[in-house]
């Protein structure tokens, strides 16, 4: 660590403690950003960096510790920090900017100058010209310009402008270079080089080390809640972040066991090419599963990962593909054509995508075979129904009071398992996971995988997409890394206990 | 208060409406009772005016629940009626029911094509169907009134009697049956239940949500069709006017019987049940010797304050 001195902070952080609904998010997390700096923060899914940044944005408070902002100690744990009071600003992933309005008329938003009852445009045009000019951006973007004809880092920049009109003087930038190309990603660097040089202080969250390693002077990385590592960039080496980020756990071996996989006989799914130019662009896609396999593919946000799944499943369109199934040419246009050929997909929201949440747990679980129930009469066979159901919640050992409560009042873990009941009794061969473990428990994971297993075991195979490494090398046969829409690497599992570590895999993304 | 009683409420919500039913019934039996509100006749009265209502606020369940909205039931139901009673007069009793209800499953169609493929919001889709269909109304009728002298259609749409039981109670309590059952009994009840509740999970489950959709809304206007063939039938003829006030009295009868106006909740026998609530309650006010302006007054307020028992706050 270095010797730093209070005087030297514009925000200090001590002994941060933050707890939900009984599990530890944040435990005794120290940060502090330096007047001027930029400041970098990583940490896996789940390590607590959101939970962190949320306190300074006033959307959760602390359950103790304390937080002092220029010099001024706030030590009230019940009030939630106004960030306005502080200046501070978050240029978040998603884009606060409206967009059927202007460059300036969103600058502006909330704090519209007046001149009567009017507002004064001509004023907010020069003041929005004039941050742009400071951030040497006035020639690119015109002030009278709607946001939405603007390309993606130029609402970016408007939205630092905003902030800096909100007189925001500690910027938080979280994950802005995900959704940007490389010289999107340097004309973000420049810019914040210049806010540097004004004096702004900068905190910068970032999966790539690359970016952290380039733009920032300090970095502090968190694991499972805890602050792990402090110090100076200059005096850092990649490899000394990436082991703080995964830290020196190892995994206990269970029933799972890697078996050797026979790629003599045809593939189950064989993707001969799969392009997509939509959103995330897929470029060439050629992907084999065999039997008894799970393909796992790593990749950052905006890699394709989830664009890669709704493709293959028929869900995105907008596609050009070529697919055979036990060597035979299939045709998906459509999810119901990939239902019928066999291909099944759980989606990344569960909420949004995989559950009526009106529904009784028997509801959405009879919901994919509903045609196969239906007896002489036109009716639902419940009888019928009621017997799918019951075995699979007894198999799945999915926890609830009885079949017909509400799926929203059950846990993410269960309501996991139900998602996955209805996909598997439609007899799926090839299962794509878009990232399936999300937000659950450990005990649910295991159990959630022990049936992806058996599943695979059946002769089925899966392709497994996660943002979570070690589950990745726990349970794969082979690993794929996507990036910008392409495979750009292949490591094979299959019949080895363990041979990569999640350094190397984070290395390699 | 309300909070701790949450899940209390939310059983109960499902049963207020019967027991709102039950209340104003019991309400304009004493209140009326000289009156003669209790009579069979009476009684008997009030179903055959809530019987348009009630069919076509069957059909608008099945639309509400798959999360759109169908408001150009009220034109359908006076463009349905001309178009059978032409018919009628020009061909006979097959070609003028198959042509009635044909037509209102067109209107449906065509709704559903805005929707899905236009993607047009059905509440626009539609309000632009009710213009269209009310001028081919007026047109294709001179704004006159057509009348039907048919006896077996009278009988079977109209004034029919089987032993005491009016033939429109009838009606509805087959629509009524039928309605309920295809909602909740089979796979296609329950993709428009699923489709109102959660698109997006809908689709991923492999469910085709345009064209349950389409089928909503078909089924949406063929119960326009057919009320307009009843009123047809009871009033002995048809106009342009017909079913011009009933768009906002079914939309009501079914919110009130604990249909979602967002889609995925909603029961066929509760919105019956609304209907009959509106008509007693129409009913009612008449025999309290209310004029019509005052009556109309009334009935808003009954309808604010039944609407605020059957929605459930979540």
């Amino acid at each position: 660590m270095v010797n730093l001195n209070s005087n030297d902070f514009i925000i200090e952080m001590l002994k941060i403690n933050k707890t939900f609904i009984g599990v530890k998010v944040l435990s005794d997390v120290d940060l502090n950003l330096v007047k001027g700096e930029i400041h970098g923060l990583v940490g896996q899914n789940g390590a607590g960096k959101s939970t962190l940044i949320k306190i300074l944005n006033g959307v959760y408070t602390s359950d103790s510790g304390k937080i002092i902002i220029n010099g001024k100690l706030i030590d009230d744990n019940e009030n939630y920090l106004n960030p306005k009071q502080y200046a501070i600003s978050t240029v978040f992933q998603e884009f606060s900017l409206i967009p059927s309005l202007t460059v300036g008329e969103n600058v502006f938003l909330g704090i519209e100058p007046t001149k009567g009852f009017l507002t004064d445009d001509k004023y907010i045009e020069r003041e929005t010209k004039k941050i742009l000019n400071e951030l040497k951006m006035g020639e690119d973007i015109d002030p009278k310009e709607k946001i939405k004809n603007l390309g993606i880092s130029y609402c970016q920049i408007v939205e630092i402008a905003k902030s800096l009109a909100q007189k925001g003087e500690i910027l938080i930038f979280d994950e802005p270079t995900a959704a940007l190309s490389y010289k999107e990603t340097e004309l973000l660097f420049e810019v914040m080089k210049r806010l540097k040089n004004k004096g702004i202080s900068i905190i910068f969250i970032s999966h790539y080390l690359d970016d952290i390693f380039k733009i920032c002077d300090r970095v502090t990385v968190l694991r499972d809640g805890r602050n792990v590592f402090t110090d100076y960039v200059k005096n850092t080496k990649l490899n000394d972040v990436i082991k703080a980020l995964v830290g020196y756990n190892t995994y206990e071996n269970n029933y799972f066991k890697r078996k050797k996989i026979d790629k003599s006989s045809n593939p189950l799914l064989e993707i001969k090419y799969l392009k997509n130019d939509t959103a995330n662009k897929l470029k060439d896609i050629k992907l084999n599963v065999y039997k008894g396999e799970i393909v796992g593919v790593a990749g950052l946000l905006g890699s394709g990962k989830t664009e890669m799944l709704n493709s293959i499943y028929g869900f995105d369109k907008k596609c050009d593909k070529l697919l055979k199934l036990d060597g035979k040419k299939i045709k998906i246009n459509s999810i119901s054509d990939a239902r019928k050929n066999g291909i099944a997909l759980i989606p990344e929201d569960r909420k949004k995508q995989g559950l009526i949440l009106n529904f009784s747990i028997r509801d959405n679980i009879l919901l994919s075979i509903l045609d196969k129930l239906m007896n002489f009469l036109f009716f639902i066979n419940d009888t019928n129904g009621n017997k799918i159901v019951n075995n699979l919640v007894q198999k799945l050992k999915i926890k609830l009071e009885n079949i017909d409560q509400k799926i929203k009042y059950l846990s993410g873990g269960n309501q996991q398992k139900v998602i996955i009941a209805k996909t598997i009794i439609t007899n799926p061969r090839v299962l794509l996971l878009d990232d399936p473990t999300t937000g659950i428990d450990i005990k649910s994971k295991e159990d959630i995988f022990k049936i992806i297993y058996d599943f695979t075991q059946a002769g089925n195979g899966v392709i497994l997409v996660s943002s979570e490494l070690s589950e990745l090398i726990k349970y794969c046969t082979r690993i794929l890394i996507l990036k910008q829409g392409s495979i750009k690497n292949e490591i094979d599992c299959s019949g080895i206990e363990k041979n990569i570590n999640e350094e190397e895999l984070l290395e390699l993304i | 208060m309300l909070n701790i009683n949450k899940f209390k409420l939310r059983d109960y919500s499902n049963f207020v409406i019967y027991i709102m039913f039950i209340l104003l019934l019991l309400l304009f039996s004493v209140l009326l009772f000289d009156k003669g509100f209790l009579t069979v006749n009476n009684l008997m009265n009030i179903a055959k005016q809530s019987a348009t209502i009630s069919i076509m606020a069957i059909g608008m369940t099945f639309v509400l629940c798959s999360g759109e909205i169908d408001l150009s039931i009220g034109s359908n139901v006076s463009l349905s009626a001309l178009i059978t009673t032409v018919l009628l007069r020009d061909y006979n009793i097959y070609i003028a029911i198959l042509g009635g209800i044909s037509i209102g499953a067109l209107v449906g169609f065509i709704n559903g094509l805005l929707v899905t493929k236009v993607k047009i919001p059905s509440f626009l889709a539609t309000l632009g169907m009710m213009s269209i269909l009310l001028g081919i109304s007026r047109w294709i009728s001179g704004l006159k009134s057509i009348p039907v002298t048919n006896k077996v259609y009278n009988f079977i749409f109209g004034i029919g009697r089987i032993g005491n039981i009016s033939i429109l109670l009838i009606w509805t309590i087959v629509a009524l049956i039928i309605g309920q059952l295809v909602l909740k009994k089979t796979p296609f009840g329950r993709k428009v239940l699923a489709t109102g509740g959660n698109k997006l999970a809908a689709i991923y489950t492999g469910i085709k949500v345009d064209r349950i959709k389409i089928e909503t809304l078909m089924i949406s206007g063929i119960t326009a069709s057919l009320a307009g063939m009843i009123y047809a039938g009871r009033l002995q003829g048809a106009r342009y006017t017909l079913g011009g006030a009933d768009l906002l009295t079914v939309i009501a009868a079914t919110i009130i019987g604990g249909t979602s106006l967002f889609g995925g909740e909603g029961t066929v026998i509760g919105s019956v049940i609304g209907a009959f609530i509106l008509g007693m309650v129409n009913n009612g006010l008449i025999l309290l010797g209310l004029s019509i302006d005052q009556q109309i007054i009334a009935r808003g307020f009954i309808i604010i304050l039944a609407v605020s028992f059957s929605i459930s706050e979540d």
